[in-house]
């Protein structure tokens, strides 16, 4: 469960250059649901996508995932989410084995859990390849495989992501896809800020409209079409974009 | 066939867009007009004292009887000279630095006292190359023998009709006593330790700025960030990371420098000059690389601060590089003749280190100075990491999305009251560089007086640069400078001139120590007892005290103090801004007591919040400084050279009205009135 309360958020506070980004956001998301976050280029997804991430520190508000408060227990918020997108990098001097290695023992996982995850990881993604190569010699899709696999090594109740379609062929896309589809079955949560609208059409779940760095609606896929009188999702996000 | 106009619109619009990148401009521009300045004033003061120092050190030459009828002309305030009937038995005496050089007879002549006789002296002049004094007791007493050479040889030539290279009446030859080991020591030792400090120190620029904004850059920082790890303990660990690849290039340097002078050059020596050896010995070798753990850590946590304030990779190199640049200029300390390693030397952030390495190659080191330079390098490492986790903080990371540099180029909101952080340092290399090039034109200039040179000096440079920023970034200048009429307060004005003279009491007990062991130069005094010489008294108060108070003022505390306390906090912008204080006073005498009215004054400003109070402090400090120059600027000296200590119920006294002064101080109201 993730709920966020009032969260405000503005860069260089008390310089030139102030800006103000998240300016009171409020949104709660249940165990086990898919959430979206739509909004234009600069509305503040991401910010607020660290934030909760512990990555970022709020101006003001709180942020409670799974019972945990972002000021007091950030470590364990980073135990309770596996957070990717298509900024966070992977190390390219880096092998595949390598990589998963290390961010294994950043969470703390034994030899026998790690290679237990690895097991299923590599069934799961058809990763064998990868493990033996530099990053830097991967694909966009596999790159992408990795970079999820090292967001599932300790199986967290929660994944959020960030524009996790970015740049993907056909194929890496439908794995993602599968991914994700594959995650809701086991109940967890998710948050993806996304821009593909056939993924939010296809895989349904609610939408929150993050406009002038405030949620502005917060509806399921059905009651957008609904609601909006459009046949289509990318003529319904306009009518909430702009409404 | 080239179409130009193509290539034209090419050309002009990668031009436009190569200058409107503000990383270049800070490349181009602004780091030529800052680091040259810097450089050539640190070099400057650097070379420049060592230099001061060899020119005044006196040498001490034996010379054999023979010559003591010319006592009077050999013998300067340089040169103490002595005599003996067999000066070569004194070698040992040249060995252990007891003599600096021994003039020796190679070649006796019996009749040489006398006025008609053209029998030769021969005589031998010997010296130690690896010391800078022999060298230059050396140098000193051949030029005085060869004046003495010929007056004798145009003395007794004149009734002779004799052509000049007919007769020499003195025969001289130097012969260097130094073993070939130290010789080699001493030619490396002038070399090899700024070549090992540049490697660690170049090491350490490439791998701070790939685990930092390398990192940021590759989006790796993120991955790495969203683990549940606390940030300290990633920031150690590549702080240990960049330590590593430093200690991995000093040791790699260390083991071919040994291997190729131990079979490479060592072998080439026997061939080309069995005067050259260079032996480095695995103790040396283990110790210097023992030495060089603080000093690694002390790099790799100053590069990683500097570059974690960065943005891009490019935008690190832009920082790191003029740091670079400064730092090794110290480096060369090993190679400047006058530098001896003692215990203010050993105390000097990589000074230390260049003069020790030295000291080991030559083979001139004790073990305590050894463990005295270890121990300054821990302290130096110290405060560089407790300054590194000051300015670490995680969320900087990630909240740099517009970027601070942006605002000394995009004009800001005219409701704004402090200026950035970087725009102070911005204006304080723009000062410095101004104050450098066109300082002296300013201050010794034929057409106006010295006086009215510094208050040009104060006006245009120093007042100036602050005011056309603020001006043109539109900023309101009264409250961005706290320049209130509202913040004035009688009675701060009733308590700071009790409080300026008791800080000045202990400015004056510093200043003592300092000159009792590192005397001031004689012409610091004179020059500003010169003020009242060639300026109305009036005139030399009015530009010392009020116009010097108000314009360092606007630009130390009001802007360079204000903008970094954005960025630093209270304490440490205020010691930031004390050491800048300090530095732009540029006399390397005046720095610390500087560096100390700086603190005074800054606290003052932080108390109180108005600038008002500050300009009248440090006119107030400067009107007494003046006025004691003026009444007792003959006396002054004798009176520094008799005392160390002030009365110690003087200082309790001034140590005490001080703090309780201090909380009367009214401090500055916390609403901002504009």
């Amino acid at each position: 469960m993730i709920k966020i309360t009032a969260i405000h958020k503005t860069f260089s506070p008390d310089l030139p250059g102030e800006k103000k980004v998240l300016k009171g956001v409020n949104l709660t998301i249940s165990e086990g649901e898919t959430q979206f976050l739509l909004g234009g280029n600069g509305a503040g997804k991401t910010t607020l996508l660290r934030i909760i991430s512990t990555l970022l520190p709020m101006s003001d508000g709180t942020v409670m995932v799974n019972n945990h408060d972002s000021k007091s227990s950030p470590d364990e918020i980073k135990k309770s989410i596996g957070f990717f997108s298509a900024s966070t990098g992977l190390y390219e001097r880096l092998t595949g084995y390598e990589f998963l290695d290390f961010f294994g023992r950043m969470y703390g996982l034994d030899k026998a859990e790690f290679a237990a995850k690895l097991h299923e990881i590599t069934n799961l993604f058809r990763v064998d390849d990868c493990l033996h190569l530099r990053c830097s010699a991967m694909s966009s899709g596999q790159k992408q495989k990795m970079n999820i696999a090292r967001a599932i090594l300790h199986d967290p109740p929660i994944y959020i992501m960030d524009e996790p379609t970015l740049g993907l062929d056909v194929e890496s896309l439908a794995g993602i896809l599968d991914f994700i589809v594959y995650q809701r079955q086991r109940g967890k949560t998710l948050l993806i800020v996304t821009h593909n609208m056939e993924m939010v059409h296809k895989l349904g779940g609610r939408v929150a409209f993050l406009i002038d760095g405030i949620i502005r609606h917060n509806l399921t896929v059905e009651e957008m079409i609904e609601a909006s009188g459009k046949n289509n999702l990318i003529d319904a996000y306009r009518f909430y974009a702009n409404a | 066939m080239l179409d130009k106009q193509r290539i034209f619109n090419i050309f002009k619009k990668e031009l436009k867009f190569t200058l409107r990148d503000p990383d270049l401009i800070l490349t181009i521009i602004l780091l030529p007009m800052i680091i040259y300045p810097l450089m050539a004033l640190g070099g400057s003061i650097f070379v420049g004292q060592a230099m001061q120092k060899v020119e005044k050190q006196q040498v001490k030459v034996l010379l054999p009887e023979v010559l003591r009828n010319y006592e009077s002309r050999l013998a300067t305030d340089s040169l103490l000279i002595s005599f003996s009937p067999k000066p070569d038995q004194e070698l040992e005496k040249l060995k252990k630095g007891e003599f600096d050089s021994l003039v020796v007879v190679a070649t006796a002549s019996a009749n040489f006292a006398e006025k008609d006789s053209l029998e030769t002296l021969g005589l031998r002049i010997l010296y130690d190359s690896t010391r800078w004094r022999s060298d230059k007791a050396s140098d000193e007493i051949y030029d005085k023998l060869q004046d003495i050479r010929q007056d004798l040889r145009e003395l007794r030539l004149k009734d002779k009709n004799l052509p000049s290279e007919f007769f020499y009446p003195i025969g001289m030859k130097v012969k260097d006593i130094a073993k070939p080991e130290k010789k080699g020591g001493y030619m490396v030792g002038n070399i090899l330790p700024m070549i090992i400090i540049i490697f660690s120190m170049l090491s350490a620029f490439y791998s701070a700025i790939d685990l930092t904004t390398g990192e940021k850059e590759r989006g790796t920082l993120e991955t790495l960030l969203l683990s549940p790890v606390p940030f300290n303990e990633i920031i150690l660990g590549k702080f240990l990371t960049i330590v590593a690849v430093i200690l991995l290039s000093v040791g790699i340097n260390l083991l071919f420098m040994g291997g190729t002078f131990q079979f490479g050059l060592y072998q080439m020596g026997k061939i080309i000059s069995e005067n050259l050896v260079i032996q480095i010995s695995f103790k040396v070798t283990g110790l210097i690389f023992l030495l060089m753990i603080p000093f690694a850590a002390t790099v790799a946590g100053l590069m990683m601060s500097v570059s974690f304030m960065a943005r891009s990779m490019k935008e690190a190199q832009n920082y790191l590089a003029p740091l670079l640049s400064i730092m090794i200029i110290p480096s060369v300390s090993g190679a400047v003749p006058g530098m001896d390693l003692s215990s203010f030397t050993a105390c000097l952030p990589i000074v230390n280190l260049s003069l020790m390495l030295k000291a080991f190659f030559v083979g001139e080191w004790t073990m305590n100075m050894y463990l005295l330079t270890f121990a300054a390098c821990l302290g130096h490492c110290a405060i560089v990491m407790a300054l590194a986790f000051k300015l670490f903080r995680a969320e900087d990371i990630f909240d740099r999305g517009s970027s601070e540099f942006a605002h000394l180029f995009h004009p800001v909101p005219a409701t704004q009251t402090s200026p950035t952080a970087r725009a102070a340092v911005f204006i304080f290399g723009t000062v410095a560089a101004l104050a450098f090039v066109a300082g002296d034109f300013l201050q010794n200039n034929p057409r106006w007086s010295l006086v009215t040179g510094l208050a040009l000096l104060q006006l245009l440079i120093i007042l100036a640069p602050p005011l056309i920023y603020l001006v043109f970034y539109r900023y309101r200048i009264i409250a961005a400078l706290d320049l209130q009429i509202s913040k004035i307060h009688l009675r701060n004005f009733l308590i700071i001139p009790f409080m300026s003279i008791c800080v000045l009491i202990f400015v004056v007990q510093f200043t003592l120590i300092q000159n009792h062991y590192f005397p001031a130069p004689d012409d610091l005094n004179e020059l500003f007892g010169s003020f009242f010489e060639i300026a109305p008294v009036w005139w030399v108060f009015f530009v010392g005290c009020l116009m010097a108070g108000f314009c360092e003022e606007v630009l130390f505390r009001g802007f360079i103090l204000k903008g970094l306390q954005t960025r630093l906090g209270k304490n440490w912008a205020l010691v930031m801004t004390s050491a800048l204080f300090g530095i732009f006073h540029i006399l390397p005498h005046k720095m610390i007591a500087t560096g100390l009215i700086g603190l005074w004054l800054g606290y003052l400003y932080l108390k109180t919040g108005s600038l008002w109070a500050n300009a009248y402090a440090h006119a107030f400090n400067n009107a007494i400084a003046l006025s004691a120059i003026y009444a007792f600027h003959a006396s002054a000296k004798e009176v520094h050279e008799k005392t160390l200590f002030l009365p110690l119920p003087l200082l309790i006294g001034a140590l005490v009205v001080f703090l309780v002064l201090m909380r009367f101080i009214k401090p500055a109201s916390p609403e901002k009135a504009d």
